[in-house]
């Protein structure tokens, strides 16, 4: 039995390595293999692969799953997060800017257009509004510098009526510039502002959300800017930055873990 | 549809194993991990109810897909050496092992990986990498052959059956 049999196929042999074919078709390739001790060899080395791929993998399948993957599926409400239509930024946008005139967006003011709004959008769209506005600023970035860090975070926790915290961003290169007070509708809203050695300015954003399903992580992206944020329940974050997805993954992951 | 919470939590093992297996190290697979089920939750409409673990491996699949063209990178030898072993693993052939697969190209490692390791039929392997399933049976049988190359001369050890 020399030279190809053209009715065992290479196909054939990965079928039979895994031992997937029909016990029948099983049998027929394994007396072809009889007569070939060196096609049995390599199906064997396959199998032994199989066994080693295992060995190597299985372990990472063991390990404890980190909670910040458990969480975006354990925390995400069952209604799909939607992501906001263009027009609705624009418009969000040019209220947010004073280009709006006169232009009412839902019946109890920008951002809360009904009852069903989605904290995580109100949260990254506002926190990426005041990023715009503040970050551009040269001389007044903030309204409270970090020389009175212990001051800022007092006054915001207590305009919020919730404890903040300004995080410590030293590790990923950025130091604390300050912090401010922004309006959101009717409601404060809280920005604290960073820069990194090359000048790139971060801000982190926190309004109240009483009562909001706390949802994971979520990541959206404007032109030159991008957001991750997120509803922790009583308080509502974003992280808005230079649009480096992995940087500004970094940063809001290091906000996360010291804010939450 | 909705996704059932609780099966989609079930799948994170797996998905974190076969991301390794294509991305070689740790904190590059968590991400790929993070990314797919953030992409699934919010395309959960587009979901009809049929194979789960196929619908978010497809996600998974041209997560890594486009992060390795972004990067284009192989993943790096040795770092899947790195997993904590099992007590008889042989870390030499270990190291082998993880070398030569991360020598694959990516076409021959996802197939391999998606039927060997993750236990996904021939069929399911074909809708998940979204190529006839021909073309995934010859990249396999070519993935098994370039490891069996590269893995002659190495350290050879009697092969324990782990799981």
């Amino acid at each position: 039995m020399n030279g190809p049999d053209p009715t065992v196929s290479e196909a054939d042999l990965v079928a039979f390595a895994d031992e997937r074919l029909a016990p029948s078709r099983m049998a027929e390739v394994e007396a072809w293999l009889a007569g070939r001790p060196e096609e049995r060899g390599r199906v064997e080395a396959w199998r032994s692969q199989t066994a080693l791929l295992r060995s190597l993998l299985d372990p990472v399948a063991d390990e404890p799953v980190p909670a910040e993957l458990k969480a975006i599926v354990t925390q995400s409400p069952a209604r799909p997060a939607r992501r906001w239509a263009m027009p609705a930024m624009a418009a969000a946008l040019a209220l947010a800017i004073g280009l709006g005139t006169g232009y009412q967006y839902g019946s109890n003011g920008w951002p809360f257009p009904d009852e069903s709004h989605d904290m995580g959008e109100v949260v990254a769209r506002a926190g990426y509004t005041a990023h715009r506005l503040y970050t551009a600023e040269v001389r007044h970035p903030v309204e409270v510098a970090a020389d009175e860090k212990d001051h800022l975070v007092t006054w915001l926790s207590r305009r919020l009526d919730s404890p903040l915290k300004a995080p410590d961003l030293s590790d990923k290169g950025l130091r604390l510039l300050g912090g401010r007070l922004v309006p959101v509708g009717t409601q404060p809203g809280a920005q604290f502002m960073y820069e990194g050695a090359n000048g790139d300015r971060y801000t982190v954003f926190a309004i109240r959300s009483d009562g909001a399903r706390p949802t994971a992580f979520h990541f959206d992206e404007w032109g030159n800017f991008g957001c991750y944020y997120w509803v922790d329940g009583r308080l509502s974050y974003s992280v808005t930055g230079p649009n480096d997805p992995q940087r500004l993954r970094d940063v809001a992951r290091e906000v996360y873990e010291q804010v939450s | 549809m909705p996704i059932d919470r609780r099966e989609l939590e079930r799948l994170i093992p797996s998905l974190r194993r076969y991301a390794r297996g294509v991305m070689g190290d740790r904190s590059n697979a968590d991400d790929m991990v993070q990314e797919c089920l953030l992409r699934a939750l919010d395309r959960e409409r587009q979901f009809r109810g049929e194979n789960l673990p196929g619908w978010v491996f497809a996600i998974l699949v041209n997560t890594c897909r486009s992060r390795m063209r972004s990067q284009k990178r192989q993943p790096p030898v040795g770092d899947l050496a790195e997993v904590p072993g099992t007590a008889d693993a042989d870390p030499a052939m270990r190291i082998a092992l993880s070398g030569a697969l991360a020598g694959l190209p990516e076409e021959q490692r996802q197939p391999l990986l998606l039927t060997s390791v993750e236990g996904f039929s021939y069929r399911e392997t074909a809708e998940i990498l979204d190529i006839p399933i021909g073309t995934v049976m010859s990249r396999i049988a070519r993935a098994r052959t370039a490891l069996a190359e590269r893995l002659d001369g190495a350290p050879v050890i009697p092969i324990r059956r782990i799981k």
